[in-house]
C-alpha cells in the first residue's frame, strides 16, 4: 500500500508538472496578445487586431483612413509583432540556457553572466563601438562582436576548465575570472572613448528588444529549435549530473563529454540571443529558481517550463518598460534587474528556514 | 491632343503614387519648364472652378512641381549629406524628423518653417526657452533611445540624423524605420563641426529650398568666424597662447581631436594637452602648474556643473566655479590666476551650432589686444534676433560666460 | 566464475602512486570488505572498478574485460553507492531512486520502471519517504535513498563508498545486514569500503587490507584479523577477541605515536 502511494505520487507530479506548462502556454499567449497592443503610437486595441489581420490578408481588410495616415499597419508588423516574438523567443533561451548552465554546474546561482559570457559580449561591443574594428563590417559590426566575444569566453571557459580537469568548481573560477578581464576592458575603451561612444556603449549594455527585426527574429528561433530539442532529449543527463559526476559516471554519463556539449548549446544560444539585444540579466538566474521551486528538478519539464517562465518574465518586463513611464522606454534590462530584487529578497527571507 | 497627354502623364503619376518622376513633367525628361507648370496650373483651375471633368494634378503635385520650378531648376535633386550618402529627390521634403537637435537648430538659422518639422528628440522638448515653437512636436527619444512608433506614426518623409557620431546607433535606426516605411529619405548631419559648418549650411539651403536664407546666415556666420580667422592666421606658432581647458568635471581636459581642442586652435590658442588621444583625458594637476598656461577656461553645464545657459539667470554659480578655481592650492601661483585670466563659458555657447559665439569669446580672452572691436555678445544677440527668432533679452536673462 | 576479478590494478595521480597491483576476485552472494587506515587508497580503488577513474591493469566483470565494454554496459553492470556527503539535488526521494534506472530508460518513464523503483524503496523501507526532498532527510534515511538507487539500477555489482561513516550503531547493523542479505538473496557481489573494522568483520564474507595502496592481506575475517595484521596496518597494539563466532578487535593501549593529553 505504501508503495503504491509511491507511485501514485509520483503520477501525479507529473501530471501536475504538464499542467503548468500548458497554463505557462496559455499565459504567454494571453501577455502576447496584450503586448501587441502596447506602444506609444495611438492603436486602439481593435485597431491593433485590426492591423495584423490587414497585414495577412491585405486585400480582405478595409482599413479606416485614420490608420493608413499613421501607418499602422508599417507600425505594426514592421515593428511590434516581431519585437514582442523576439521578446518570447530571447526570454525563452535565455531562461532555457540559464537552466542547463545551473544543472552542469550544480550552482543555482550560474547564470550567462556568472561565467563572463555576457561580460564578454559587452566586450566585444565596446571594441566595435568605440574603435570601430570588428569582424563583419556596417550594421553588423557591433553583433558580429559581441557573438564572436561571447563565444570565444564560452571557448576560454572550456579550455581552462579541461587544463584543471572538467568539475564545475573550475569552470565557475574560470568564469569570474574572465568576467573580470571582460569588464576591466570594457572599462579601459569607455575611458578612451568619447563621450557619444561611451553612451552607445552604456545604452547597449542596458539591454533592449529595440533593435529586434524579422530577419534577427529567424536567425534565433533557427538557432533555439536546432539546440533545444536536442537538450531536452538528453535532460536525463542533466538530472544525474546534478547527484555528482561520481554517480552520474557510474549511471553511463559520459561526464566531460555532456558537460562540454550542454555548455556549449547553452553559450550558443545566449551569444546568439545578446549579440542582438545587449546584456539582458536576471533571466537565466531567476526563471529556472522560480520554476524549480514550482515543479521540481527533473529537467524533462523543467527546461521547457523553465523557458517559457522566462518568455513571461522578459515579455512581461518589456510591457511594463514601455507602458510604465508615459513617452519614455526603459530598457527591458533594466526592468528585469528591477524585478530581480524582489525576487532575490524572497529568497534571502526564506533561506532562513531552509 | 496635348493637353490630354499632359493630363494621363499627370495621372500617371498619381496612381504611381510614390512618384518617381518629377510631378507635372508633361514630357517626361527630368526637367519642369515654366510651360508645363503652367499648363498644370490650367488644368487644374480647369478641373476645380470650371467644373471640368478631366482628370487634373492633385494640389499636393501642383505645390511640389512650383517648388521644384523655384528651388531646383525644375530638376530632379541629388544631394550629399555629411556622411557621404547620396540621395536623389524628385519631391521636397515637408515632414521633418530629427534625432539631432543640432540640425534643427541649423534649419532655423536658415529660416525653416516650423509647419515641415513634425518630430524632434526629446532635448529639444526639454529646453522650451530655446525651442519654444517646437513644443507640441513628437517625441521621438533619443538616437541611443529611439521611439520607433512614434517615428513611423508622424509619417515623416525626412529624417535627420548624425553623421560623425553614434554611427551604429544611427544605422539602426535607419535599417528599423525603413523596414516600417521603405519611403523614408534619411539624412546624416553633424551641424555642430567647424570643418563642415559651411558646407551644411549650404546644402540644407538646398535641400529645403531655402537658398536665401541660406546665403544670408553663411555671410553673418563667414564674417563672425573671419574677424577671428583673419587675425589667427598673423600669430606666428611661438607666439600662440598656451591654454588651459578644463571640462564641466573637475582636472579633465580635453585632448586630441577633441571638440574643445580645435575650438582652441581656432581662436588661436594652444591647448597644453593636445597631444593627449584621450578625449576627455583626467589630467594631473601638476602638470597644469608646470606647463604654466596664460589663460584658463573652464566649461560648465554638464556633470558637475549643471546650470547656467539660457534657462538660468542666476550668475552667482559661475561666480563660485571661478573663486573656486581662483583659490586652488599652488594654483594660484600661476600667472593666468595672478593675472586674472580666468574665464567661466557655458556649452551652450561653446558646443553645437553655436560654437563660433564662443570662439569668438575665446580670441577675445587670448588676445584682448588683437581683438578690440570684437563683441561676442553683439554676435550672440544678431544670432538671436534675426537667424534664430527667439524672444530672448540677453542683457536680462541667460548666463553664459564669466567674466564677460 | 567469479563475477569481478581484478588483476594488477595500479593507479597514480600525477606522479604520485596510490594504488599497486591490487588483485583479488569476487563472486556472486559474496560481501567484500575493504579496509585500511585513511588515505589507504580505498576510495580510489572503488573508483578504478566502476571506471570513475581508468586504472592500469586488468578488470574483468563476469568474464568480459572492462575496457571493451561501453559505459551505458557497465552502469547495467555496476552500481555505485557515494559517501554521504557533499552534493545534494533537491529532488524527491521517488525522483533521486529512480535515476537509478538511467542506464535503462528511454526518454519516458515506463510502468515497469516506476514498479521496480517502489521495490527498492519498499526493500529498503523508505516508502513512507517517497515524496520528501531528498536534502530534507536524515543521514540514516538519505543513505537508505542512495542504496535503493543502486537497486533499482538492477545491477550485479555493488560498490561502497563508507556506506556506515555517517550512521548511528542502529543504522549501521541495519544498513550492513541489508546489504549482506542482499548479496546472499539476489547473488549480487559487493564491495563496501568500510572504516569500521568490526563491522566489516561481522558482516563481510571477506576482507581486503589496504595500506599505502599495496594489499596488506586478503581472507576471511577470521583468518585475517589477527594482531599482527592490525599493528601492520594501523600501526596500533590490539588483542582479537571472538564474539559469536566473529572476530572482534580491541585496541590494548596507546601506541608509541599517541600523546596522550596531560590534564592539569
Amino acid at each position: 500500500m505504501m508503495a503504491e502511494t509511491g507511485k501514485q505520487e509520483y503520477t501525479r507530479l507529473t501530471e501536475k508538472r504538464v499542467l503548468f506548462i500548458v497554463g505557462l502556454i496559455l499565459i504567454l499567449i494571453a501577455l502576447a496578445g496584450v503586448a501587441v497592443t502596447l506602444g506609444s503610437a495611438n492603436l486602439s486595441v481593435a485597431d491593433s487586431y485590426l492591423a495584423i489581420l490587414a497585414g495577412l490578408f491585405p486585400d480582405a481588410v478595409d482599413l479606416p483612413d485614420r490608420m493608413i495616415e499613421s501607418n499602422a499597419v508599417g507600425i505594426v508588423w514592421g515593428w511590434r509583432l516581431h519585437r514582442v516574438l523576439f521578446g518570447i523567443a530571447a526570454g525563452f533561451g535565455l531562461a532555457i540556457a540559464g537552466t542547463v548552465m545551473q544543472g552542469v554546474l550544480r550552482n543555482p546561482l550560474a547564470s550567462p553572466f556568472t561565467l563572463g559570457i555576457a561580460s564578454a559580449a559587452s566586450c566585444g561591443a565596446s571594441i566595435a563601438i568605440v574603435l570601430g574594428a570588428g569582424i563583419l563590417s556596417g550594421s553588423l559590426l557591433v553583433i558580429g562582436n559581441a557573438f564572436l566575444f561571447a563565444m570565444l569566453a564560452a571557448a576560454a571557459i572550456y579550455g581552462m576548465a579541461r587544463l584543471r580537469g572538467m568539475g564545475s568548481e573550475a569552470m565557475i573560477l574560470a568564469g569570474i575570472a574572465l568576467m573580470y578581464l571582460f569588464s576591466a576592458i570594457t572599462s579601459l575603451l569607455q575611458y578612451l572613448g568619447t563621450a557619444a561612444k561611451v553612451q552607445e556603449v552604456v545604452f547597449w549594455m542596458f539591454g533592449s528588444l529595440d533593435k529586434s527585426s524579422w530577419p534577427k527574429l529567424g536567425i534565433v528561433a533557427i538557432v533555439i529549435v536546432a539546440v533545444i530539442p536536442p537538450l531536452l532529449w538528453r535532460a536525463w543527463d542533466l538530472n544525474a549530473l546534478a547527484e555528482g559526476d561520481e554517480v552520474a559516471a557510474s549511471l553511463g554519463v559520459p561526464v566531460e563529454r555532456s558537460m562540454a556539449g550542454f555548455m556549449l548549446a547553452a553559450s550558443l544560444v545566449t551569444a546568439v540571443i545578446i549579440c542582438f539585444t545587449g546584456t539582458i540579466g536576471f533571466i537565466g538566474l531567476v526563471a529556472p529558481h522560480i520554476t524549480r521551486m514550482a515543479i521540481g528538478t527533473d529537467h524533462r519539464t523543467l527546461l521547457p517550463a523553465s523557458g517559457l517562465v522566462g518568455a513571461v518574465l522578459l515579455l512581461g518586463a518589456d510591457c511594463l518598460a514601455r507602458t510604465l513611464i508615459p513617452g519614455a522606454i526603459i530598457p527591458v534590462g533594466i526592468m528585469t534587474a528591477f524585478l530581480g530584487i524582489p525576487f532575490f529578497l524572497y529568497l534571502f527571507m526564506r533561506g532562513r528556514d531552509a | 491632343m496635348t493637353r490630354r497627354l499632359i493630363l494621363l502623364a499627370c495621372s500617371l503619376c498619381l496612381l504611381a503614387g510614390m512618384a518617381m518622376a518629377i510631378p507635372c513633367d508633361g514630357d517626361g525628361d527630368g526637367t519642369l519648364t515654366s510651360s508645363e507648370l503652367a499648363a498644370a496650373i490650367l488644368d487644374s483651375l480647369d478641373a476645380r472652378q470650371m467644373g471640368g471633368a478631366v482628370e487634373a494634378p492633385s494640389p499636393g503635385d501642383l505645390r511640389d512641381a512650383a517648388f521644384i520650378y523655384e528651388h531646383w531648376d525644375g530638376r530632379a535633386l541629388t544631394i550629399t549629406d555629411t556622411s557621404g550618402q547620396t540621395t536623389t529627390l524628385t519631391r521636397p521634403i515637408r515632414r521633418i524628423a530629427l534625432f539631432n537637435s543640432d540640425s534643427l537648430e541649423m534649419l532655423r538659422s536658415i529660416g525653416i518653417e516650423p509647419d515641415r518639422i513634425v518630430g524632434v528628440s526629446k532635448y529639444v522638448l526639454e529646453d522650451p526657452i530655446f525651442y519654444p515653437e517646437y513644443q507640441g512636436k513628437a517625441n521621438l527619444g533619443s538616437v541611443w533611445s529611439p521611439d520607433y512608433e512614434q517615428a513611423a506614426g508622424i509619417r515623416p518623409d525626412a529624417v535627420f540624423l548624425y553623421a560623425s557620431i553614434s554611427q551604429s546607433s544611427c544605422d539602426e535606426i535607419e535599417d528599423t524605420l525603413s523596414a516600417i516605411d521603405p519611403d523614408i529619405r534619411f539624412f546624416r548631419f553633424d551641424s555642430f563641426r567647424p570643418t563642415v559648418y559651411a558646407d551644411e549650411v549650404r546644402t540644407l539651403g538646398l535641400l529645403l529650398g531655402k537658398r536665401e536664407g541660406a546665403d544670408r546666415f553663411l555671410a553673418f556666420y563667414g564674417d563672425a568666424i573671419g574677424s577671428v580667422a583673419g587675425v589667427v592666421d598673423t600669430i606666428p606658432v611661438n607666439d600662440r597662447i598656451p591654454v588651459y581647458l578644463e571640462n564641466w568635471n573637475d582636472y579633465k581636459s580635453a585632448g586630441k581631436g577633441s571638440g574643445y581642442d580645435e575650438k582652441i586652435e581656432l581662436a588661436g590658442g594652444m591647448n597644453i594637452f593636445g597631444d593627449n588621444p584621450v578625449e576627455y583625458p583626467a589630467i594631473d594637476p601638476e602638470a597644469v602648474i608646470s606647463k604654466n598656461p596664460g589663460v584658463i577656461v573652464k566649461i560648465v553645464g554638464a556633470g558637475e556643473t549643471t546650470f547656467g545657459g539660457y534657462g538660468d539667470d542666476d550668475i552667482s554659480s559661475f561666480e563660485r566655479v571661478h573663486r573656486a578655481i581662483s583659490d586652488r592650492p599652488v594654483w594660484n601661483q600661476m600667472r593666468a590666476i595672478r593675472d586674472g585670466r580666468v574665464h567661466i563659458i557655458h556649452t551652450d555657447v561653446i558646443g553645437g551650432p553655436e560654437y563660433f559665439i564662443g570662439t569668438a569669446y575665446f580670441a577675445k580672452w587670448f588676445y584682448p589686444d588683437r581683438f578690440p572691436d570684437l563683441d561676442p555678445r553683439a554676435v550672440h544677440r544678431q544670432y538671436l534676433e534675426e537667424f534664430q527668432r527667439l524672444d530672448y533679452d540677453l542683457d536680462e536673462h541667460g548666463t553664459f560666460v564669466y567674466p564677460a | 566464475m567469479p563475477l569481478l576479478c581484478a588483476r594488477g590494478v595500479s593507479f597514480a595521480y600525477n606522479d604520485r602512486r596510490v594504488l599497486e597491483d591490487i588483485s583479488f576476485t569476487l563472486d556472486a552472494g559474496e560481501v567484500l570488505g575493504l579496509v585500511g587506515p585513511n588515505g589507504s587508497g580505498k576510495t580510489t580503488l572503488i573508483r578504478c572498478l566502476d571506471r570513475i577513474l581508468a586504472p592500469e591493469g586488468e578488470i574483468h566483470l563476469d568474464g568480459r574485460d572492462m575496457l571493451s565494454m561501453s559505459r551505458p554496459e557497465i552502469a547495467r553492470m555496476i552500481a555505485y553507492v557515494p559517501q554521504n556527503s557533499g552534493i545534494l539535488s533537491s529532488a524527491t526521494v521517488f525522483e533521486t531512486v529512480l535515476m537509478g534506472r538511467r542506464p535503462h530508460l528511454r526518454w519516458s518513464v515506463s510502468e515497469e520502471d516506476k514498479q521496480t523503483v517502489s521495490d527498492a524503496l519498499s526493500l529498503l523501507g523508505i516508502s513512507a519517504f517517497a515524496s520528501r526532498r531528498i536534502d530534507r532527510l536524515s543521514g540514516g534515511e538519505r543513505q537508505r535513498v542512495f542504496i535503493a538507487r543502486a537497486i533499482a539500477q538492477d545491477a550485479r555489482v555493488l560498490l561502497l563508498d563508507e556506506p556506515t561513516s555517517a550512521l548511528d550503531i542502529r543504522n549501521r547493523i541495519e544498513v550492513m545486514a541489508l546489504l549482506f542479505r542482499l548479496a546472499e538473496e539476489r547473488g549480487l557481489a559487493v564491495v563496501a569500503a568500510i572504516h569500521d573494522l568490526n563491522l566489516a568483520a561481522r558482516y563481510c564474507h571477506r576482507l581486503l587490507i589496504l595500506k599505502d595502496g599495496l594489499v596488506l592481506g586478503q581472507g576471511t575475517p577470521s583468518s585475517l584479523l589477527t594482531p599482527g595484521m592490525v599493528r601492520a596496518a594501523y600501526g596500533i597494539e590490539a588483542a582479537v577477541k571472538d564474539e559469536v563466532g566473529v572476530p572482534y578487535v580491541v585496541p590494548l593501549r596507546p601506541s608509541d605515536n599517541d600523546r596522550p593529553v596531560e590534564l592539569p
